[in-house]
């Protein structure tokens, strides 16, 4: 398995550094969703973050559910407001 | 086989601490007397980590003033409400304040200049505007000395007494020269585009990307923008940039928009050609930048997200030698 996934804060600086990049795959997602290498690094990056673990398809689940709210919050605004910014959409995390 | 002093023509240093500037002795091995371990010295390829949350989420603006360790973003947009932000921050290094506000709460800006010396340009206020506000670090002044043209999403860069501002939405291909008072038009833009990230000097401009459909890497020498037959991997708008950078040092990170064709990806420009570096942890959109190439950050920006990213080059350290 390649990848991991938890959810955690992101608490600014420290929250992960140049060496974690180095050490393991990261991407950050909206509704606090990481998608973390799955190596020895990144299992310890989560336990120092205090993440919780979750299955990719919870965090997908997660992923979803806040796009969605995006999506709908890109609905309600105006026809000139929107023609200034993408409607958010779905994907499949890694 | 060769030896150490064959190939460095000394043999390996004995020391009784590691060197105080490593950078100057990347690659090198030495024997540390007081750890009793051979140690040696390397440099990490670069990477971004995470940076102190500005305290207002905001997308829709381009750039910022300053440096990693002093920068301030102006301006933006909040979805739903409020809409237009007029609200400004500052980084001292450490952490995000709440500073006085623009006079004029507007989307689509871009901001250039230092923490005390910044200017912030156009944007939608919420019709596309010609507005130049003004910044010395404690207060704004809306500028009676409008841009010639009034557009969103602007390019813009330079000093607050020199700076430069080219193209906009809708698309046009505008440019003109600020000397602290007063617009002046220069030689037209290559092309039509908007998000045009540009940064350097009012004398040696450098133009990036863009949309709209926007041209890759364009130069201002001042007088006359030319077209630069470099391009980037991935063309895009609405990125982070090296706001500080120069005509030969300077990098983009980050994609236009949020979905599958979200990208995290950094490049980096050496004046003839571009490199792909480490990616961002988090793909973003719309995002206030700023700083060089060596010492940038990214901040705020779409989908929701209050968080910077640093990149702070490439980290040289000590490592220990272990023989097996």
């Amino acid at each position: 398995m390649a990848n991991t996934y938890c959810t955690a804060t992101n608490t600014g600086k420290g929250f992960f550094t140049n060496e974690d990049r180095n050490n393991f795959y990261l991407s950050g997602h909206v509704g606090d969703v990481w998608v973390v290498g799955n190596n020895n690094y990144g299992v310890s990056w989560i336990n120092r973050v205090s993440g919780t673990a979750k299955v990719k398809a919870d965090a997908q689940a997660i992923v979803d559910g806040e796009i969605e709210t995006l999506q709908a919050e890109w609905d309600a605004l105006s026809v000139e407001q929107q023609a200034r910014t993408p409607r958010p959409e779905k994907y499949i995390l890694p | 086989m060769g030896t150490y002093k064959g190939i460095q023509g000394y043999s390996i240093p004995n020391l009784s601490s590691d060197p105080g500037t490593l950078a100057d002795v990347v690659g090198q091995l030495w024997y540390n007397s007081s750890s009793g371990k051979f140690k040696v010295c390397v440099q990490a390829a670069g990477a971004w980590s995470s940076g102190p949350s500005v305290n207002t989420q905001r997308y829709r603006f381009a750039g910022g003033a300053g440096t990693t360790t002093s920068a301030m973003i102006a301006g933006g947009y909040t979805a739903p409400s409020p809409g237009n932000r007029d609200s400004v921050e500052e980084y001292n290094g450490t952490a995000w304040s709440s500073e006085t506000s623009l006079p004029v709460a507007t989307a689509d800006t871009v901001t250039w200049g230092t923490q005390t010396a910044a200017v912030t340009l156009g944007g939608n206020a919420p019709s596309p505007s010609n507005n130049t506000q003004l910044y010395n670090g404690a207060s704004w002044t809306l500028s009676s000395n409008t841009l010639p043209w009034t557009a969103a999403r602007i390019g813009g860069a330079g000093t607050q007494t020199a700076g430069i501002a080219a193209g906009g939405d809708p698309a046009v291909s505008n440019s003109a020269e600020w000397n602290g008072t007063a617009w002046t038009d220069t030689g037209a833009y290559p092309a039509n585009g908007s998000n045009l990230m540009l940064c350097g000097t009012q004398t040696a401009t450098l133009g990036l990307g863009g949309g709209n459909p926007g041209i890759g890497v364009t130069t201002y020498n001042g007088s006359t923008w030319t077209v630069n037959p470099a391009s980037m991997s991935n063309a895009r708008g609405e990125a982070g940039y090296s706001t500080q950078g120069t005509q030969t040092a300077s990098m983009v990170v980050n994609g236009p928009v949020s979905g599958p064709s979200a990208t995290s990806m950094t490049e980096s420009f050496n004046g003839t050609s571009w490199t792909e570096i480490a990616d961002m942890s988090t793909a973003r959109s719309s995002m206030g930048s700023c700083g060089t190439q060596a010492n940038m950050m990214c901040i705020s920006g779409s989908p929701n997200t209050t968080a910077t990213e640093v990149w702070d080059g490439a980290p040289v350290t000590a490592k220990i030698v272990t023989v097996s």
